[in-house]
Protein backbone atom coordinates (compact mmCIF):
# COMPACT_ATOMS: atom_id res chain seq x y z
CA UNK A 1 0.00 0.00 0.00
CA UNK A 2 2.00 2.98 -1.37
CA UNK A 3 1.52 6.34 1.12
CA UNK A 4 -1.32 9.17 0.39
CA UNK A 5 -0.16 11.71 -2.46
CA UNK A 6 1.63 14.85 -1.07
CA UNK A 7 1.86 17.89 -3.38
CA UNK A 8 5.15 19.89 -3.78
CA UNK A 9 4.95 23.07 -1.60
CA UNK A 10 5.37 24.18 -5.19
CA UNK A 11 2.62 22.91 -6.97
CA UNK A 12 0.27 23.46 -3.52
CA UNK A 13 0.98 27.31 -3.62
CA UNK A 14 1.05 27.90 -7.70
CA UNK A 15 -0.92 25.43 -9.43
CA UNK A 16 -3.56 24.22 -6.62
CA UNK A 17 -3.45 28.28 -5.65
CA UNK A 18 -3.92 26.93 -2.25
CA UNK A 19 -2.39 28.51 0.81
CA UNK A 20 -0.01 26.40 2.80
CA UNK A 21 -1.10 25.44 6.24
CA UNK A 22 0.32 25.23 9.48
CA UNK A 23 2.85 22.16 9.45
CA UNK A 24 -0.04 20.56 12.09
CA UNK A 25 -1.55 19.47 9.37
CA UNK A 26 -0.15 17.11 6.75
CA UNK A 27 0.40 18.00 3.27
CA UNK A 28 -1.32 14.61 2.49
CA UNK A 29 -4.10 15.41 4.49
CA UNK A 30 -4.92 18.33 2.44
CA UNK A 31 -8.89 18.11 0.74
CA UNK A 32 -8.55 19.12 -2.75
CA UNK A 33 -10.31 16.54 -5.51
CA UNK A 34 -6.96 16.13 -7.77
CA UNK A 35 -5.14 15.04 -4.54
CA UNK A 36 -8.07 12.41 -3.25
CA UNK A 37 -8.57 11.10 -6.70
CA UNK A 38 -4.32 10.57 -6.75
CA UNK A 39 -4.60 9.10 -3.01
CA UNK A 40 -7.00 6.37 -4.80
CA UNK A 41 -5.16 5.99 -7.68
CA UNK A 42 -1.69 4.77 -6.17
CA UNK A 43 -3.74 3.26 -2.98
CA UNK A 44 -2.71 0.06 -5.00
CA UNK A 45 1.04 -0.43 -5.70
CA UNK A 46 -0.34 -3.37 -8.81
CA UNK A 47 -2.74 -0.44 -10.40
CA UNK A 48 -1.57 0.45 -13.91
CA UNK A 49 -0.60 4.02 -14.28
CA UNK A 50 -1.04 6.24 -17.15
CA UNK A 51 2.62 7.66 -17.86
CA UNK A 52 3.14 11.16 -19.88
CA UNK A 53 4.54 10.28 -22.98
CA UNK A 54 5.96 13.64 -24.20
CA UNK A 55 8.25 13.77 -20.72
CA UNK A 56 11.05 11.84 -21.31
CA UNK A 57 13.63 12.74 -18.21
CA UNK A 58 11.36 11.89 -15.20
CA UNK A 59 8.70 8.78 -15.39
CA UNK A 60 5.82 11.50 -14.23
CA UNK A 61 1.96 9.48 -14.10
CA UNK A 62 -1.82 11.71 -15.59
CA UNK A 63 -4.14 12.05 -12.88
CA UNK A 64 -7.54 13.16 -14.17
CA UNK A 65 -11.11 14.45 -12.07
CA UNK A 66 -13.43 16.96 -13.52
CA UNK A 67 -11.56 20.02 -15.10
CA UNK A 68 -8.26 19.44 -12.56
CA UNK A 69 -5.27 17.73 -14.77
CA UNK A 70 -2.35 16.32 -12.11
CA UNK A 71 1.33 15.01 -12.59
CA UNK A 72 2.72 12.39 -9.97
CA UNK A 73 6.26 11.58 -9.61
CA UNK A 74 6.90 8.49 -7.63
CA UNK A 75 9.77 8.54 -4.91
CA UNK A 76 10.25 5.24 -3.64
CA UNK A 77 7.27 4.19 -2.02
CA UNK A 78 5.75 8.15 -1.66
CA UNK A 79 4.27 9.51 -4.60
CA UNK A 80 3.94 13.60 -4.95
CA UNK A 81 1.26 15.75 -6.86
CA UNK A 82 4.00 18.04 -8.65
CA UNK A 83 2.39 19.96 -11.04
CA UNK A 84 -1.13 20.95 -11.46
CA UNK A 85 -3.78 22.44 -13.94
CA UNK A 86 -6.84 22.85 -15.32
CA UNK A 87 -8.27 21.77 -18.62
CA UNK A 88 -10.06 25.18 -20.22
CA UNK A 89 -13.21 24.65 -21.61
CA UNK A 90 -12.62 25.73 -25.65
CA UNK A 91 -8.74 25.97 -25.27
CA UNK A 92 -6.39 24.27 -28.04
CA UNK A 93 -3.92 23.24 -25.17
CA UNK A 94 -4.16 20.29 -23.25
CA UNK A 95 -2.25 20.47 -19.87
CA UNK A 96 0.04 17.67 -20.49
CA UNK A 97 1.04 19.20 -23.77
CA UNK A 98 1.78 22.36 -21.89
CA UNK A 99 3.54 20.94 -19.31
CA UNK A 100 5.52 19.31 -22.04
CA UNK A 101 6.36 22.69 -23.76
CA UNK A 102 7.24 23.72 -20.40
CA UNK A 103 9.69 20.86 -20.37
CA UNK A 104 11.47 21.80 -23.49
CA UNK A 105 11.79 25.43 -22.59
CA UNK A 106 13.85 24.26 -19.38
CA UNK A 107 16.06 21.92 -20.91
CA UNK A 108 17.05 24.80 -23.48
CA UNK A 109 17.69 26.63 -20.56
CA UNK A 110 19.38 24.13 -18.57
CA UNK A 111 21.84 22.85 -21.70
CA UNK A 112 22.52 26.60 -22.28
CA UNK A 113 23.59 27.11 -18.72
CA UNK A 114 25.60 23.64 -17.96
CA UNK A 115 28.44 22.03 -19.90
CA UNK A 116 27.31 18.65 -20.26
CA UNK A 117 23.98 18.77 -22.29
CA UNK A 118 20.71 16.62 -21.18
CA UNK A 119 19.75 14.01 -23.56
CA UNK A 120 16.14 13.99 -22.97
CA UNK A 121 13.92 16.37 -24.97
CA UNK A 122 12.47 17.61 -21.32
CA UNK A 123 14.00 18.84 -18.28
CA UNK A 124 11.58 18.52 -15.18
CA UNK A 125 13.80 18.25 -12.24
CA UNK A 126 12.80 21.73 -11.32
CA UNK A 127 8.98 20.26 -10.53
CA UNK A 128 10.48 17.21 -8.06
CA UNK A 129 10.95 17.70 -4.51
CA UNK A 130 13.68 19.57 -3.25
CA UNK A 131 14.87 21.74 -0.21
CA UNK A 132 11.70 23.29 0.91
CA UNK A 133 9.87 20.14 0.84
CA UNK A 134 12.66 18.03 2.80
CA UNK A 135 12.00 21.10 5.59
CA UNK A 136 8.34 20.41 5.55
CA UNK A 137 8.33 17.30 5.83
CA UNK A 138 10.68 17.03 8.99
CA UNK A 139 8.43 19.92 10.27
CA UNK A 140 5.39 17.88 10.30
CA UNK A 141 7.04 14.50 11.97
CA UNK A 142 8.46 17.46 13.99
CA UNK A 143 5.04 18.78 15.16
CA UNK A 144 3.50 15.51 15.86
CA UNK A 145 6.92 14.58 18.06
CA UNK A 146 6.14 17.44 20.21
CA UNK A 147 2.58 16.88 20.93
CA UNK A 148 2.99 13.29 21.74
CA UNK A 149 6.04 14.56 24.17
CA UNK A 150 4.21 17.19 25.75
CA UNK A 151 1.43 15.37 26.69
CA UNK A 152 4.01 12.16 28.13
CA UNK A 153 6.11 14.35 29.79
CA UNK A 154 2.98 16.51 31.79
CA UNK A 155 1.77 12.83 32.44
CA UNK A 156 4.61 11.65 33.70
CA UNK A 157 5.59 15.33 36.26
CA UNK A 158 1.56 14.92 37.39
CA UNK A 159 1.63 11.02 37.98
CA UNK A 160 5.14 11.61 40.22
CA UNK A 161 3.41 14.62 41.89
CA UNK A 162 1.00 12.58 42.60
CA UNK A 163 2.77 9.82 44.30
CA UNK A 164 6.28 10.65 44.87
CA UNK A 165 7.60 7.95 42.61
CA UNK A 166 9.41 7.74 39.64
CA UNK A 167 7.59 7.42 36.42
CA UNK A 168 8.88 6.39 33.28
CA UNK A 169 7.81 5.24 29.76
CA UNK A 170 9.82 3.66 26.46
CA UNK A 171 9.98 6.63 23.67
CA UNK A 172 11.56 5.60 20.59
CA UNK A 173 13.57 3.17 21.95
CA UNK A 174 14.73 5.35 24.89
CA UNK A 175 13.41 5.15 28.62
CA UNK A 176 12.00 8.79 30.15
CA UNK A 177 11.95 8.81 33.41
CA UNK A 178 10.50 11.76 35.77
CA UNK A 179 10.66 11.94 39.36
CA UNK A 180 8.82 15.18 41.26
CA UNK A 181 9.84 15.33 45.37
CA UNK A 182 7.11 18.18 46.61
CA UNK A 183 7.74 17.34 50.46
CA UNK A 184 11.52 19.09 50.51
CA UNK A 185 10.82 21.86 52.87
CA UNK A 186 9.31 24.44 50.55
CA UNK A 187 11.11 23.26 47.11
CA UNK A 188 9.91 21.12 44.57
CA UNK A 189 12.69 19.61 42.84
CA UNK A 190 12.74 17.16 39.80
CA UNK A 191 14.95 14.78 37.82
CA UNK A 192 14.50 13.37 34.48
CA UNK A 193 16.19 10.77 33.56
CA UNK A 194 16.58 9.27 29.97
CA UNK A 195 17.95 6.04 28.82
CA UNK A 196 19.40 5.40 25.65
CA UNK A 197 21.22 7.38 22.98
CA UNK A 198 18.92 10.54 21.93
CA UNK A 199 19.76 13.83 20.44
CA UNK A 200 20.40 16.58 22.33
CA UNK A 201 18.16 18.78 20.33
CA UNK A 202 15.01 16.08 21.73
CA UNK A 203 16.61 16.34 25.57
CA UNK A 204 16.50 20.16 25.89
CA UNK A 205 12.70 20.08 24.01
CA UNK A 206 11.93 17.27 26.63
CA UNK A 207 13.42 19.86 29.67
CA UNK A 208 11.61 22.86 28.51
CA UNK A 209 7.90 20.68 28.28
CA UNK A 210 8.70 20.73 32.31
CA UNK A 211 6.87 23.00 33.90
CA UNK A 212 8.02 26.28 36.39
CA UNK A 213 11.51 25.36 35.89
CA UNK A 214 13.93 27.96 35.63
CA UNK A 215 15.73 26.76 31.82
CA UNK A 216 19.45 27.87 32.97
CA UNK A 217 19.00 26.07 36.49
CA UNK A 218 19.07 22.52 35.00
CA UNK A 219 21.99 20.05 36.20
CA UNK A 220 23.40 17.68 35.22
CA UNK A 221 23.35 14.90 38.29
CA UNK A 222 25.37 11.28 39.02
CA UNK A 223 22.38 9.98 40.50
CA UNK A 224 18.60 9.60 41.21
CA UNK A 225 17.22 10.81 44.92
CA UNK A 226 16.51 6.77 45.27
CA UNK A 227 19.04 4.86 43.31
CA UNK A 228 22.27 4.43 41.32
CA UNK A 229 22.93 5.74 37.65
CA UNK A 230 22.58 3.27 34.79
CA UNK A 231 24.54 2.37 31.74
CA UNK A 232 23.91 5.12 28.93
CA UNK A 233 21.90 6.86 31.39
CA UNK A 234 21.44 11.01 31.63
CA UNK A 235 19.97 12.53 34.38
CA UNK A 236 18.93 16.67 34.46
CA UNK A 237 17.66 18.20 37.78
CA UNK A 238 16.14 21.52 38.87
CA UNK A 239 13.80 23.01 41.52
CA UNK A 240 10.11 23.24 40.01
CA UNK A 241 7.48 26.84 41.17
CA UNK A 242 5.44 24.75 43.55
CA UNK A 243 2.18 26.95 41.93
CA UNK A 244 3.00 25.08 38.15
CA UNK A 245 3.38 21.95 39.75
CA UNK A 246 -0.12 22.37 41.67
CA UNK A 247 -1.08 24.48 38.54
CA UNK A 248 -0.40 20.93 36.79
CA UNK A 249 -2.13 18.63 38.80
CA UNK A 250 -5.49 20.15 38.72
CA UNK A 251 -5.39 20.53 34.57
CA UNK A 252 -5.87 16.97 35.44
CA UNK A 253 -7.11 15.41 31.86
CA UNK B 1 30.45 -9.22 72.50
CA UNK B 2 33.00 -8.16 70.06
CA UNK B 3 32.11 -6.86 66.71
CA UNK B 4 34.81 -7.10 63.49
CA UNK B 5 35.26 -3.84 61.73
CA UNK B 6 35.63 -4.61 57.62
CA UNK B 7 38.10 -2.00 56.08
CA UNK B 8 35.70 -0.87 52.82
CA UNK B 9 36.15 -3.37 49.87
CA UNK B 10 38.86 -1.78 47.04
CA UNK B 11 38.23 -2.11 44.21
CA UNK B 12 40.93 -2.59 40.91
CA UNK B 13 40.92 -0.30 38.03
CA UNK B 14 43.41 -1.40 34.82
CA UNK B 15 44.81 0.74 32.56
CA UNK B 16 47.17 0.93 30.25
CA UNK B 17 51.06 1.20 30.80
CA UNK B 18 51.39 4.74 29.76
CA UNK B 19 48.49 5.65 32.21
CA UNK B 20 50.18 4.12 34.66
CA UNK B 21 53.33 5.91 34.27
CA UNK B 22 51.45 9.18 34.03
CA UNK B 23 49.68 8.55 37.22
CA UNK B 24 52.98 7.24 39.08
CA UNK B 25 55.02 10.53 38.30
CA UNK B 26 51.70 12.36 38.84
CA UNK B 27 51.36 10.99 42.10
CA UNK B 28 55.46 11.68 43.09
CA UNK B 29 55.19 15.35 42.01
CA UNK B 30 51.95 16.27 43.70
CA UNK B 31 53.09 13.46 46.92
CA UNK B 32 49.48 11.77 46.52
CA UNK B 33 49.20 8.29 46.66
CA UNK B 34 48.25 6.62 43.39
CA UNK B 35 44.86 6.06 44.18
CA UNK B 36 43.89 9.54 46.07
CA UNK B 37 45.30 10.86 42.60
CA UNK B 38 42.92 8.78 40.34
CA UNK B 39 39.38 9.48 42.41
CA UNK B 40 40.25 13.54 42.79
CA UNK B 41 41.60 13.68 39.14
CA UNK B 42 38.02 11.29 38.01
CA UNK B 43 36.08 13.81 40.44
CA UNK B 44 37.89 16.88 38.79
CA UNK B 45 37.52 15.72 35.44
CA UNK B 46 33.21 14.71 36.04
CA UNK B 47 32.87 17.84 37.01
CA UNK B 48 34.18 20.10 34.46
CA UNK B 49 32.58 17.89 31.62
CA UNK B 50 29.31 18.40 33.87
CA UNK B 51 29.82 21.78 33.55
CA UNK B 52 30.19 21.25 29.75
CA UNK B 53 27.33 19.40 29.13
CA UNK B 54 25.41 21.81 31.44
CA UNK B 55 26.63 24.87 29.06
CA UNK B 56 25.94 22.93 26.21
CA UNK B 57 22.05 22.06 27.33
CA UNK B 58 21.86 26.06 28.62
CA UNK B 59 22.71 26.86 25.04
CA UNK B 60 19.84 24.75 23.31
CA UNK B 61 17.42 25.52 26.02
CA UNK B 62 18.20 29.05 24.92
CA UNK B 63 16.69 29.01 21.79
CA UNK B 64 13.20 27.91 22.94
CA UNK B 65 11.24 30.96 24.02
CA UNK B 66 8.19 28.52 25.18
CA UNK B 67 6.24 28.88 22.27
CA UNK B 68 5.35 25.48 20.59
CA UNK B 69 6.98 27.25 17.16
CA UNK B 70 10.39 27.42 19.17
CA UNK B 71 9.74 23.34 20.08
CA UNK B 72 8.99 22.05 16.89
CA UNK B 73 11.77 23.78 15.20
CA UNK B 74 13.95 22.71 17.87
CA UNK B 75 13.27 19.21 17.23
CA UNK B 76 12.81 19.65 13.36
CA UNK B 77 16.78 20.56 13.39
CA UNK B 78 15.89 23.79 11.78
CA UNK B 79 15.56 27.61 12.44
CA UNK B 80 12.36 29.60 12.69
CA UNK B 81 12.21 30.83 10.05
CA UNK B 82 12.50 27.80 8.24
CA UNK B 83 9.79 26.48 10.08
CA UNK B 84 7.38 29.92 9.22
CA UNK B 85 9.18 29.55 5.70
CA UNK B 86 7.03 26.37 5.01
CA UNK B 87 3.84 26.61 7.21
CA UNK B 88 4.84 27.51 10.57
CA UNK B 89 3.09 25.48 13.77
CA UNK B 90 0.11 25.97 15.35
CA UNK B 91 0.12 27.87 19.33
CA UNK B 92 -0.30 25.51 22.16
CA UNK B 93 -3.59 24.39 22.65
Amino acid sequence: MAERVRPTLRCLREDLALPVPRVDTPLDEIAHPLLAKATERFADDQAPQERIGAIDDQVLFKVKIQRWRGAVWVDADLPWLVAAGQREDGSPEDFYAALATRGSAARARYNAEHATPLRSTTYCGYFLPGHEDDLRWRAEAAARTERRLRTTVHDLVRQSLLDGHEQAVMLDGAALGVQVLADQGHETYVAIRIIGSVPRRLVATILSLIPGCQSDAWMSDYAMPERAVAPEEQIWSNIMDPAAAAKLVEEQP
Amino acid sequence: MTTTEHAPRQTAVKVSPEGDKLITSGAHYLHMSKKDLVEAAVAYYLDARREEMQAGMRELLSELDGSRASRVAMLAGMTRAELDSVGGAEDDG
